[in-house]
C-alpha cells in the first residue's frame, strides 16, 4: 500500500507512546488513568476489511451548550401539546406556528411538528430523507427513574455538565478517561479502506476534537475557506527558509512536547498539498446560505466529497460543531435564529450531496451533550439529559421516529412535569443510548460487529446495536 | 489571627455571628497583609541600595527563562534587572505596582461620553499595549490567567457590544490579583476570596452566566431560578467536578478500588446543590434597577458597579443546602446550610466563602494557574507545596494569591529540578500561541508611530486565542485536555494542544511571520504599523552565528539546540549578505514556527 507518511509517523510515535507507558504503569499517580487506548488501538482478533468499491461518508454536525430538541420535535396532537405546553411554559411554541410532518406508522391520534424555524428540516423528513432518533442520551446500562433514583445504580458520571457529556457523546465508554472518540477509533479501522489516501480519513472544520481523535489516525483540520496554507517558504526566493524549516521539523526531539508541535506541523505540510492540489477541480456549489457558518463549513465539506476521487477516499468521516445553544437567557430571542441557521445549512447540504450525486452515500447527524430542562429558568432553560437527534441522507430510511419506548409506553416520552419518564424540572431520561445512535451510523460505514463490540463495550447492555434509521 | 476552621462556621452562623466573624477575618487579613507590604517595601530600598541579592539568576539564559514564564516575555531591561535584585525582590516589586488598567483607556481612546462609541478592537488595543508595555508584568499575567479560568468572552450573552464591562472586568482581574487601594486609600487583598466575590459581582459575569436579573422561583409560574451560574462558578471557578486531595489526585469511596472502571471518584456536589446555589444567586442586577438592560455601549457608569442585590426577586422561603466538603449528601449529611430569610447579602457572602473555602480549591485553582504559568503536567507535590501556601501563606491568610505565583514560580521543580522530574512526567508546556507574539513584541520594544497598538478581533483569530475572546466559558481549551497520541497516551495533559492543529499551526505561523518583517525601517510601514526594533539584529547580520545566538539569547532563553544553530546559520549564509533586513526577517519566520519556540521548558 501506497499509504502516506502519517501512519508511517504514527507507528513511530506508537513506539514512543509504548515506552512512555511503561514508565506511566509503575506510576501510582497514573494507575488511574486506565491504559484503555492499549486496548483499544488493535482490532483483537476482529476480521480485516477488505478492499471496498463504494464511497460513504459520515458527517458529525456537533450543536455545543445543548440542544433544546424538545423545541425541535413537538407532539402536535391536542392531548400530547397540551402536556408539552404546560410542562413548557413560557418557552412553548405555539401549536400553530408548528410546521407539521408527516410521520410514518404513528399510533392513531398522535401527530408532530417541527420549531417554525424549522421548514427545510422538515421538507427533508416528509421526502423520507431525514429521521429522528428520539430521548436518546448517555448510558451506562437501561435505565429508568426508579432506577436512577436509587443509590449506587450505575449512573453515566458527571450528567449535566458540558464538557463531560460532550466527551461521552463523542465516546462510546462512557467511564473511560482517554483522549479517544467513536469516530476516531472507527477511523483507525477503516483508514485501511482508503488505499493510496495522502490525507486522513477523519477531517474536522472545527479543529480539535475528541470525536474524531483516535489512537493511530488523527483528523485533518481544515477551515471553511479549505486547508491553511503556510505563506513565505515558497518558490526560489524562500527555497533556503523552506529547507531550514524542513530541516528542523525533520529532527527527533528528545521532548515529547517538542515532538507533539513536530508532529502537527509535519502533518499540515504533508497534507495541505494533496488537499489543495484536489480541490482545485471542485466544481462551484451553489444555494448555500449567507452568513451561516455552519453552512460555510459543510459547504467546504460538500467541496472535498466531490473530489473524493483525486483524494483516493472510499470512506471519510467528517465533524463540524456549531455553538450557541446553552440557552439560559433569552432562549425566546435565540432559539429561531440556531434552527434557521441549522435548517437552512442542513437542507442546502443535502441539496449539494444530491447535486454531486452522492446523497446516498453521505449521512448526516446531529449531536449534543445534552437537551434541556422543559420548564423554564424565567427567559431560558437549563441543562438536563435525554434529547432527539436529526439523521439526514439517502440512506436514511426517512420520515419516521426511532429509538427505544419509553417507560410510559410510546416512543416520544410522557413530557408530563416529574412524570415516569423525567425528572421534576423536565429532565428526560433516555430511553435509547448515545451508543446505540453512535454503533448504527459507525455500522453504517462499515464497521463490522466485532470491532464495534470493542469501540463501544457498553453496548451489549442494551437490546440491539442497530436502531435501524439507516437499515 | 488565623482564620477559623469552616468547621466552626456553621457555629458562628447557628450563633448569629457571622458578620462579627466575617469582620474579623477581613480585618486580620487587611492587616497581616499591611504588614507584609510595608516589609517588602523596606526590604526593597535595602536591596536597590547596597545588599546584593542573594537569589540572582547566575545568567542571562536563567533569568530569560523565569521571565518567559512571570511576564509576557524578557526584555533587555527586566533581564538586568532580576539579575540585580534577584527573584524573590523581583516578584515582590512586581506585587507591588498598581495594576494598569484597561477601562480608562477603551473609554478616552473613544472619548467617552461626548462619543460613546468603543469597540473590542479598543480593548484588544489596551490588552496588547499593556502586554507589550505595563511594568506591572507579572500582575497583568496573573490577570491572563485568571480570565482563562474565571472566563468571560464577547462571544457570548450579548457581550459584543459591551467593551468597557468586559475591560472592567479584566481590571477587576488584574486588581485583585495582588490587592489594591481603592479611591478612598481602603486596601483590598489579593485573595481568592475577594477575587470570587468580585468576580460574583461583575455585572460582565452576570450577563456571561446569565444570572443578572435572576429571580427566585415562582411554583404557580413553574419557574426555577437559572442554574448556569452557580454550575459552573462550582465546577470551573472553584471546586470541580470530583474530591482531590491536597495534590489533586482525585478521592475516591473507600470502598471501591480506582482500578475497577466503575468505580468512580467522589463527585463535589450533586444535582440539588446546583440548584441551591442557583436560589443563592438571585436578585442580583445592575445598580441602577434591577430591570436595566443596558444594552451595546451606552451603559450608565453606575452599570458598571458591582452589582447589588433586590430583595425582592431573591429566592429567601428555603434553607439552601450548599456543600459537603465530604461529598456527603445523604441522610447524615454534613452539608453546609444557609437558613431560610437569611437575607439575600448574607446568603450570597456566606454561600460563595463556604464555595471558597472548600478543601478543593487550594489543589484546584493551583493546579491551573502552574498549567498558565510553568508546566502543563505538575507532580502532584508540586501541586501540594503550592496548593499549602494557598491555604496559608505562612502568615494564617488563605488564597493570598501573590503568595500562590511565588510559590508557583520559585518552587525547585520550576526552578532548578526542571530536566528532571521522575518519569512520566514532563516538565514544561506548549507556549500559548498569543504568547509568541508577546515575546517577540516585547523583545523588540514593539511600537507604532501613531503610539496606538492597532488589532482587531480579527487579528488575533490566527492564533485561536482572543483576549475575553473565548468560545464559551470552557476558555481556549481545557486544563484536562489530553493531546491524543503519545503525549495523551502516557495520561499526560497539554491544554495549549487543543487550540495546535494544522490549520491554526500555520495560521500563527503566518501572523508571526508578518509581524516579524514590519521592522522599524521597513519602508512599506504605515503610521498605524506595530514594527519591531531589529536593527541591533540587522547589524549581526553579516556574521549568521552571531546573529543566531542573538536570537537564541532574545527569545529561546539560550536554549537553542545546537542542530538548530546550525540549521539557522546554513540558511542566513545562503541569503544575500546585502540585505540584513532580510536576513533578520527569515531568521525570525524559521524559529517563530520551529518545535523548540513552541515549548517553553
Amino acid at each position: 500500500m501506497t499509504n502516506s507518511r502519517f501512519l508511517n509517523r504514527r507507528d513511530f510515535l506508537r513506539n514512543a507512546a509504548c515506552a512512555s507507558l511503561a514508565a506511566a504503569a509503575g506510576s501510582a499517580v497514573f494507575s488511574q488513568m486506565r491504559m484503555i487506548n492499549t486496548a483499544l488501538g488493535a482490532s483483537l482478533g476482529c476480521p480485516a476489511y477488505p478492499p471496498v468499491d463504494d464511497y460513504r461518508a459520515l458527517v458529525c454536525v456537533f450543536l455545543l451548550g445543548g440542544n433544546d430538541s424538545f423545541n425541535l420535535l413537538i407532539p402536535s396532537d391536542s392531548t400530547r401539546y397540551a402536556t408539552y405546553s404546560a410542562s413548557r411554559g413560557a418557552m412553548a411554541i405555539a401549536r400553530d406556528q408548528l410546521v407539521p410532518i408527516d410521520v410514518l406508522g404513528t399510533s392513531p391520534g398522535q401527530s408532530y411538528g417541527l420549531h417554525p424555524n424549522c421548514m427545510e428540516l422538515a421538507q427533508l423528513f416528509n421526502a423520507a430523507n431525514g429521521a429522528f432518533v428520539v430521548n436518546t442520551g448517555t448510558l451506562l446500562q437501561p435505565t429508568d427513574k426508579t432506577q436512577y433514583l436509587s443509590t449506587g445504580y450505575p449512573l453515566p458520571p458527571q450528567l449535566f455538565s458540558h464538557a463531560d457529556q460532550q466527551a461521552q457523546w463523542q465516546f462510546g465508554q462512557p467511564t473511560a478517561n482517554g483522549t479517544v472518540g467513536w469516530g476516531g477509533l472507527v477511523a483507525d479501522r477503516l483508514q485501511v479502506l482508503n488505499a493510496g489516501a495522502s490525507i486522513p480519513i477523519s477531517i474536522s472544520l472545527s479543529g480539535q476534537n475528541r470525536f474524531q481523535a483516535g489512537i493511530d489516525v488523527q483528523p485533518y483540520a481544515i477551515t471553511s475557506g479549505g486547508p491553511t496554507a503556510l505563506r513565505g517558504y515558497n518558490g526560489g526566493a524562500n527555497a533556503a527558509q523552506l529547507a531550514a524549516l524542513q530541516d528542523l521539523l525533520a529532527q527527533t526531539y528528545a521532548d515529547p512536547l517538542t515532538r507533539t508541535y513536530a508532529a502537527t506541523f509535519n502533518e499540515a505540510m504533508d497534507y495541505y498539498n494533496a488537499m489543495s492540489v484536489a480541490l482545485a477541480g471542485a466544481p462551484t456549489l451553489s444555494g448555500f446560505p449567507d452568513g451561516n457558518a455552519l453552512a460555510d463549513a459543510l459547504k467546504m465539506i460538500a467541496q472535498v466529497i466531490s473530489v473524493r476521487g483525486a483524494l483516493q477516499a472510499k470512506r471519510q468521516i467528517f465533524f463540524v460543531s456549531l455553538g450557541g445553544f446553552d440557552t439560559h437567557d433569552d432562549q425566546l430571542d435565540d432559539q429561531p435564529g440556531l434552527f434557521t441557521t441549522l435548517s437552512q445549512a442542513l437542507a442546502a447540504f443535502y441539496q449539494a450531496t444530491s447535486t454531486l450525486g452522492v446523497q446516498d452515500s453521505v449521512t448526516t447527524f446531529t449531536m449534543s451533550e445534552f437537551a434541556r430542562t422543559l420548564n423554564t429558568d424565567g427567559d431560558g432553560t437549563d441543562h438536563a439529559w435525554a434529547g432527539n437527534q436529526f439523521v439526514m441522507g439517502g440512506a436514511v430510511q426517512g420520515q419516521q421516529l426511532y429509538g427505544t419506548p419509553a417507560a410510559s409506553g410510546g416512543l416520544f416520552p410522557d413530557q408530563t412535569l416529574d412524570g415516569v419518564d423525567c425528572l421534576q424540572r423536565g429532565q428526560m431520561i433516555p430511553a435509547t443510548s448515545s451508543d446505540q445512535y453512535s454503533a448504527t451510523l459507525a455500522r453504517w460505514l462499515g464497521v463490522g460487529d466485532c470491532d464495534l463490540a470493542t469501540i463501544f463495550p457498553y453496548l451489549e447492555r442494551f437490546p440491539t446495536s442497530n436502531l435501524g434509521f439507516l437499515g | 489571627m488565623r482564620p477559623l476552621p469552616l468547621r466552626g462556621l456553621r457555629v458562628l452562623r447557628a450563633c448569629g455571628l457571622w458578620s462579627a466573624y466575617r469582620w474579623l477575618r477581613l480585618l486580620s487579613l487587611t492587616l497581616a497583609l499591611t504588614a507584609a507590604t510595608s516589609a517588602g517595601a523596606s526590604d526593597l530600598i535595602f536591596a536597590n541600595g547596597f545588599d546584593l541579592a542573594t537569589d540572582a539568576p547566575g545568567s542571562d539564559a536563567e533569568a530569560a527563562r523565569f521571565l518567559t514564564m512571570a511576564t509576557f516575555g524578557p526584555t533587555a531591561g527586566d533581564i538586568a534587572r532580576l539579575r540585580g535584585v534577584g527573584y524573590a525582590q523581583w516578584i515582590e516589586q512586581q506585587l507591588s505596582m498598581p495594576a494598569t488598567l484597561e477601562r480608562p483607556y477603551v473609554e478616552q481612546v473613544d472619548g467617552i461620553p461626548q462619543l460613546p462609541n468603543p469597540g473590542q478592537s479598543d480593548r484588544l488595543q489596551m490588552w496588547l499595549k499593556a502586554a507589550i508595555t505595563a511594568p506591572d508584568q507579572l500582575r497583568q499575567r496573573m490577570a491572563w490567567a485568571f480570565s482563562q479560568i474565571m472566563v468571560a468572552t464577547y462571544g457570548q450573552s450579548m457581550l459584543a457590544g459591551d467593551p468597557v464591562a468586559l475591560a472592567e472586568y479584566y481590571d477587576t482581574l488584574a486588581r485583585d490579583a495582588a490587592g489594591w487601594y481603592d479611591a478612598n486609600g481602603g486596601y483590598h487583598a489579593g485573595t481568592y476570596t475577594n477575587l470570587l466575590a468580585d468576580v460574583t459581582h461583575s455585572p460582565a459575569m452576570g450577563k456571561m452566566l446569565t444570572f443578572i436579573r435572576n429571580k427566585a422561583g415562582n411554583a404557580a409560574l413553574g419557574t426555577y431560578p437559572d442554574e448556569n451560574y452557580a454550575r459552573e462558578v462550582m465546577q470551573l471557578f472553584a471546586i470541580g467536578l470530583v474530591l482531590r486531595h491536597p495534590d489533586f489526585s482525585p478521592i475516591y469511596p473507600s470502598d471501591c478500588d480506582p482500578v475497577d472502571p466503575d468505580c468512580e471518584p467522589i463527585p463535589t456536589y450533586p444535582q440539588a446543590s446546583v440548584a441551591a446555589y442557583a436560589q443563592v444567586f438571585t436578585g442580583w442586577s445592575y445598580t441602577s434597577g434591577f430591570n436595566s438592560n443596558p444594552t451595546r455601549s451606552h451603559w450608565a457608569a453606575a452599570d458598571y458597579q458591582p452589582m447589588i442585590c433586590y430583595d425582592t426577586y431573591h429566592d429567601e422561603a428555603d434553607a439552601k443546602t450548599l456543600l459537603s466538603y465530604t461529598g456527603n449528601y445523604g441522610d447524615d449529611s454534613d452539608a453546609y446550610t444557609l437558613p431560610a430569610h437569611n437575607g439575600c447579602e448574607n446568603d450570597l457572602a456566606q454561600g460563595l466563602e463556604i464555595l471558597a473555602r472548600h478543601p478543593n480549591v487550594a489543589p484546584f485553582i493551583s493546579r491551573q494557574l502552574i498549567q498558565r504559568f510553568t508546566t502543563s503536567n505538575p507532580t502532584p507535590a508540586y501541586i501540594a507545596r503550592v496548593a499549602a501556601v494557598f491555604a496559608d501563606n505562612g502568615q494564617g491568610i488563605y488564597g493570598d494569591l501573590g503568595a500562590v505565583i511565588k510559590a508557583i514560580l520559585l518552587d525547585p521543580e520550576a526552578r532548578y529540578d526542571a530536566q528532571s522530574p521522575p518519569p512520566p512526567y514532563v516538565f514544561g508546556k506548549a507556549r500559548e500561541p498569543l504568547l509568541k507574539l508577546t515575546a517577540l513584541y516585547r523583545y523588540y520594544n514593539a511600537a507604532a508611530a501613531d503610539g496606538l497598538y492597532a488589532v482587531t478581533p480579527g487579528d488575533f483569530q490566527a492564533y485561536l486565542q482572543t483576549p475575553l475572546g473565548a468560545p464559551s466559558v470552557f476558555n481556549f481549551y481545557l486544563p484536562d485536555y489530553r493531546p491524543p497520541g503519545e503525549l495523551g497516551d502516557a495520561g499526560l495533559y497539554g491544554p495549549e494542544f487543543q487550540i495546535t492543529n494544522e490549520s491554526s499551526a500555520f495560521s500563527t505561523a503566518n501572523d508571526l511571520r508578518s509581524r516579524a518583517n514590519d521592522y522599524l525601517g521597513n519602508p512599506a510601514n504605515t503610521n498605524a504599523t506595530i514594527a519591531i526594533d531589529v536593527r541591533g539584529l540587522q547589524a549581526l547580520a553579516a556574521n549568521p552565528a552571531a546573529l543566531v545566538a542573538q536570537l537564541d539569547h532574545d527569545l529561546m532563553v539560550g536554549a537553542m539546540s545546537a542542530h538548530m544553530q546550525t540549521t539557522l546559520t546554513t540558511m542566513l549564509a545562503q541569503l544575500p549578505v546585502d540585505d540584513p533586513a532580510g536576513r533578520v526577517s527569515a531568521a525570525l519566520q524559521v524559529l517563530l514556527a520551529s518545535p523548540e519556540f513552541a515549548i517553553q521548558k
